[in-house]
């Protein structure tokens, strides 16, 4: 018999015996082992976007949206303590001497949210220069207030009667808060959102990459362990390699578990960023919009000269909580409100729990007392004030439960995502590792035929 | 659907390096941006000795155009299409003195605001009539339809007025100096404007600021990536000062206030 031919027809069938048999060898199985590489690098990408995005809405950009609305809220409150006492000049010592107090307090809540706010900012310099800003103006504001306090206290004049001068230095400092103060705090709180959106889009985007590429390169990576396995058979008449055979059978079980988990993290950041995220920052800015809505209402009874203004605002800013469609008065909107309302910041938050017909009930007794405070012009600031005051802790207590419940979900939401993720930084290499391994055990016999 | 446009996106992003994470039509996506600007507001946007358009509202557009890397191509708008053509998609986005109001909110979208002014009062020189909004009551006022001036006048403030309808508050400026009528109302930077463009008409701007009036950028509704690159360089614009110099140039030899123009507050893209 002559050899050469044979040698030939077995070349062509690529079952080519000695050097030319083990290259082919080699090939295939490099080929099998670069497409597990594929489909392993593919997951990681992906659980490395889904990670980065759970931290971004989690803990960094989610956590400032926070921190920058208490800001925002204790400087708001701030202001309007400040606008109480001057309002209530001589006449009402207790609620003077309340309103002083929580100043002081609010003053120590401000330092603390503007020191966590720049922590939290941590490399993003554009961040960090508007807190900066922040601290500086804010720093001009609590000498206008205290300029105009001491006016005040001068003064010694009756509750409602604010002499000029005093009306003239609280001006000053109410506009520097309401002009430069407050807009920087709630535009971060805003520019906090668009990063979360981003990087949500991003994770998600890239998470719908890595399905679609784990798929693949999965697919081909049986497909070419199929083929090692053929092969083997054809060239070693052997029917199945046990060890390729554990290959494929694990190689398999990775990529429906990658493609699973892809999929429950999809779901989860969906959830954390829609459910959790998105709401918790509509009903976040609720309260900053809460907050100055009451400025409104005392800067209202303080400055005589600016009443049209202080109720255009504190219109727009009801508007902006609920909306009330055509509603271009505060005796319209009141009138609408009793009809429900489903759009607005307070509506973008609700569930449909008690927590949130609570918040809907307290808000519009709120715009009632509102509405009691603005017609009773005989009572005395101290009453007319105290009549909404007493609405507003209920409302604010109530949205701020609201706000917790939102919260835990957002929080569960995040937990979820990073667990599903959590062994993945441990288990990829352990399992491409151990899947190499297991081709080359197969191998390796092989191989050994033909030295 | 969903999924398999966020997995063509992604084959994209692999493909091209760029990949739009919201709807292809975003106007961060576009070459060329078609704003509309008024044409008819002197110190706004009004065409000059050329032909060309200048103005307030004509710099800040081409600022922001140029922010979002896009070539301005300006579409003269009335007040009454501002909405229309944004709907219609005859326009990208609106740069024209457009107040944001809940109203309007759900027909469209708003970025900034990116300037706070106020409505203001503008008679007759020698009428001295009128020295605050309620001496307004019976008078009869400029009315540019669907602005929202009469609204505030009338529903917010209760003063009951006669109007004299007009598409532009230009049209009223000699109905108002021969007596036809007895005020315009609007926004103090129109205002400014219209006086500046007609000194021959004896004119005086009042000092009745009765609003709080935030002047946004008209957006068609869910662009969200658009609404929110437009916050960002309008906030860029009050960092770097580029918003008080604009503001000072068209306005400061008119007597108005704006050498420290106070931050807006945005609104939030939805």
């Amino acid at each position: 018999m002559n050899a050469a031919p044979d040698e030939a027809a077995l070349g062509r069938l690529g079952l080519a015996r000695g050097a030319a048999g083990a290259r082919s060898l080699w090939v295939r199985a490099a080929v099998a082992v670069a497409a597990l590489a594929a489909m392993f690098a593919s997951l990681a990408v992906a659980v490395t976007a889904a990670r980065g995005a759970l931290d971004v809405i989690g803990h960094e950009s989610g956590r400032q949206v926070v921190a920058t609305v208490d800001l925002y809220v204790a400087l708001s409150d701030a202001d309007t303590k400040v606008a109480t006492v001057l309002l209530l000049g001589a006449d009402a010592p207790v609620e003077t001497e309340a309103a002083l107090r929580e100043y002081a307090a609010l003053r120590g809540d401000i330092a603390k949210s503007l020191l966590e706010a720049h922590r939290l900012a941590g490399a993003a310099q554009t961040q960090r220069d508007t807190i900066e800003s922040i601290m500086g103006y804010y720093g001009q504001y609590e000498q206008l207030a205290a300029e105009a306090l001491l006016l005040a206290d001068l003064a010694d004049y009756p509750a409602g009667q604010v002499p000029e001068d005093v009306l003239a230095a609280y001006r000053a400092a109410a506009d520097l808060m309401q002009g430069w103060i407050l807009p920087q705090a709630y535009n971060l709180t805003l520019e906090n959102g668009t990063i979360v959106r981003e990087s949500h889009d991003g994770a998600q985007s890239a998470i719908g990459f890595g399905l679609a590429a784990v798929a693949a390169t999965g697919a081909a990576a049986l497909a070419a362990l199929a083929w090692l396995q053929l092969h083997l058979a054809r060239a070693f008449r052997r029917l199945l390699n046990p060890s390729l055979l554990v290959t494929t059978a694990v190689a398999a079980l990775y990529l429906f578990t990658g493609l699973v988990v892809l999929g429950a993290e999809r779901d989860a950041l969906d959830e954390a960023k829609t459910d959790g995220f998105d709401t918790t920052m509509s009903l976040k800015r609720a309260e900053a919009i809460s907050t100055s809505l009451h400025a409104d209402q005392v800067r209202y009874l303080l400055d005589p000269a600016r009443v049209d203004v202080y109720e255009q605002t504190f219109l727009d800013k009801a508007q902006q909580l609920l909306y009330i469609d055509g509603a271009g008065n505060l005796a319209d909107y009141r009138t609408g409100l009793g009809g429900g309302a489903d759009q607005g910041l307070i509506a973008a938050g609700l569930d449909r729990g008690a927590a949130g017909d609570a918040a809907l009930a307290s808000y519009a007794s709120l715009i009632d007392a509102d509405a009691a405070m603005r017609a009773d012009a005989a009572a005395t600031p101290a009453e007319r004030l105290r009549a909404v005051t007493d609405a507003l802790a209920e409302y604010e207590g109530d949205l701020a439960a609201l706000v917790e419940a939102r919260l835990d979900t957002f929080d569960d939401a995040i937990g979820d995502g990073e667990d599903a993720i959590a062994d993945f930084a441990f288990l990829l290499p352990a399992a491409m590792v151990s899947l190499i391994v297991l081709t080359f055990s197969g191998l390796a016999p092989r191989l050994r035929e033909f030295r | 659907m969903r999924r398999t446009a966020a997995a063509l996106c992604a084959a994209a992003l692999l493909a091209t390096g760029a990949c739009a994470a919201d709807d292809p039509e975003s106007i961060v996506d576009k070459e060329v941006l078609r704003i509309g600007v008024p044409d008819d507001y002197p110190l706004l946007g009004a065409p000059d000795e050329n032909g060309d358009l200048v103005g307030f509202e004509i710099d800040v557009a081409e600022h922001l155009a140029a922010e979002l890397g896009a070539e301005p191509m300006w579409v003269p708008v009335a007040n009454e299409d501002r909405e229309a053509f944004l709907q219609a998609g005859k326009v990208d986005m609106v740069v024209a003195a457009y107040s944001i109001t809940a109203d309007r909110k759900q027909e469209i979208d708003f970025a900034g605001p990116y300037v706070l002014e106020s409505f203001n009062v503008m008679v007759r020189e020698d009428d001295d009539s009128i020295a605050t909004l309620g001496d307004l009551e019976g008078k009869t006022v400029c009315d540019s339809r669907y602005s929202n001036v009469v609204l505030r006048i009338e529903g917010e403030h209760g003063v009951q007025v006669d109007t004299y309808e007009v598409r532009s508050f230009a049209d009223c400026l000699d109905v108002l100096a021969e007596g036809g009528i007895d005020a315009i109302a609007t926004d103090e930077f129109v205002l400014a404007g219209l006086k500046f463009s007609r000194s021959d008409l004896r004119l005086k701007i009042l000092d009745i600021r009765f609003s709080n009036e935030r002047i946004g950028i008209g957006l068609r509704s869910g662009d969200t990536a658009g609404c929110e690159a437009l916050n960002r360089a309008i906030t860029e614009m009050y960092t770097d000062g580029t918003m008080a110099r604009t503001l000072q140039e068209w306005f400061a030899s008119e007597g108005l206030d704006v050498a420290d123009p106070p931050i807006p507050q945005f609104e939030g893209c939805e």
